[in-house]
């Protein structure tokens, strides 16, 4: 299967929405959202990279969805333990789409992502944006074909 | 209920989200315990009796299939039930944690009501 901009956006809406009762619009921007950054890697048959960018509004948001809570209760660091969950729901239904209930295919632990190997993947892979009450949240998704 | 509950994941905020959806469950919030990988959760299971776990599979230092392994050589954990709570879809995956004692799965992304059934529907079965 081929996962485009708007599956992409698709998989990231679905697991906010179920998830943390955030709810998204896809945008048309390239305005960056870089206060946060997480990245999940796959290998094995299949083999890439998930990278989430975003404000530390979203990541407020988010974090305060996961815990029933209001934004102005959480702290930084839920907000990035958020983003870090959000890439590993994101990577995981990425790795479904593109076989892994059939193919071995194993995901990392998330792990902080740098501006740069966010803005370098940016230019190589299939991309999204998003935005929750005026919070931007990207991602970016690379791996072989 | 009276039940104790292990949640076993390595985000601490996703085991605070978990905990949430464990005590809307009806589990006293006195009985839910929390582990950050396989190792911790043996540890704790050696002093607190348990009724359920919620078991992630991608953590550090120990992961949910070896933690699994441990478990099914131990006869005092082997008949605690142990859903699954992760990203992995791979059947055959599944299917080898099944044998090594796993009852339910539950794919993140999840909606908390489903989480909360499944709480619901192991224990009853194990009661």
């Amino acid at each position: 299967m081929t996962i485009d901009s708007i599956r992409l956006a698709e998989m990231l809406g679905d697991a906010l929405e179920r998830t943390a009762f955030v709810l998204c619009e896809p945008v048309d921007t390239d305005e960056p959202a870089l206060d946060e950054l997480a990245a999940v890697e796959f290998t094995g048959v299949r083999a890439g990279i998930v990278i989430l960018a975003a404000s530390r509004g979203f990541c407020a948001e988010l974090a305060a969805g996961l815990l029933g809570a209001e934004p102005d209760e959480v702290t930084e660091r839920d907000g990035r333990e958020a983003l870090a969950e959000l890439a590993n729901m994101a990577a995981g239904s990425v790795v479904a789409a593109l076989g892994g209930e059939r193919d071995r295919i194993r995901l990392t632990l998330p792990r902080p992502a740098s501006r740069d190997e966010f803005e370098a993947a940016l230019g190589r892979g299939v991309s999204a944006s998003l935005d929750s009450v005026g919070e931007p949240l990207r991602v970016v998704l690379l791996h072989a074909a | 209920m009276n039940h104790a509950v292990l949640i076993v994941d390595d985000s601490p905020i996703l085991r605070r989200m978990i905990r949430k959806v464990v005590t809307l469950a009806g589990i006293n919030p006195a009985n839910i315990h929390e582990a950050g990988n396989g190792r911790e959760a043996l540890e704790l299971l050696a002093r607190t009796p348990i009724d359920l776990i919620l078991l992630d599979l991608h953590m550090p230092e120990m992961d949910g299939e070896s933690f699994l392994a441990e478990r099914a050589r131990d006869a005092s954990l082997a008949l605690i039930p142990v859903a699954i709570v992760s990203t992995e879809c791979n059947a055959e995956t599944l299917e080898r944690l099944r044998t090594l004692g796993a009852c339910a799965s539950l794919r993140k992304p999840f909606e908390p009501e489903d989480l909360s059934r499944l709480i619901g529907r192991v224990l009853k079965e194990a009661a």
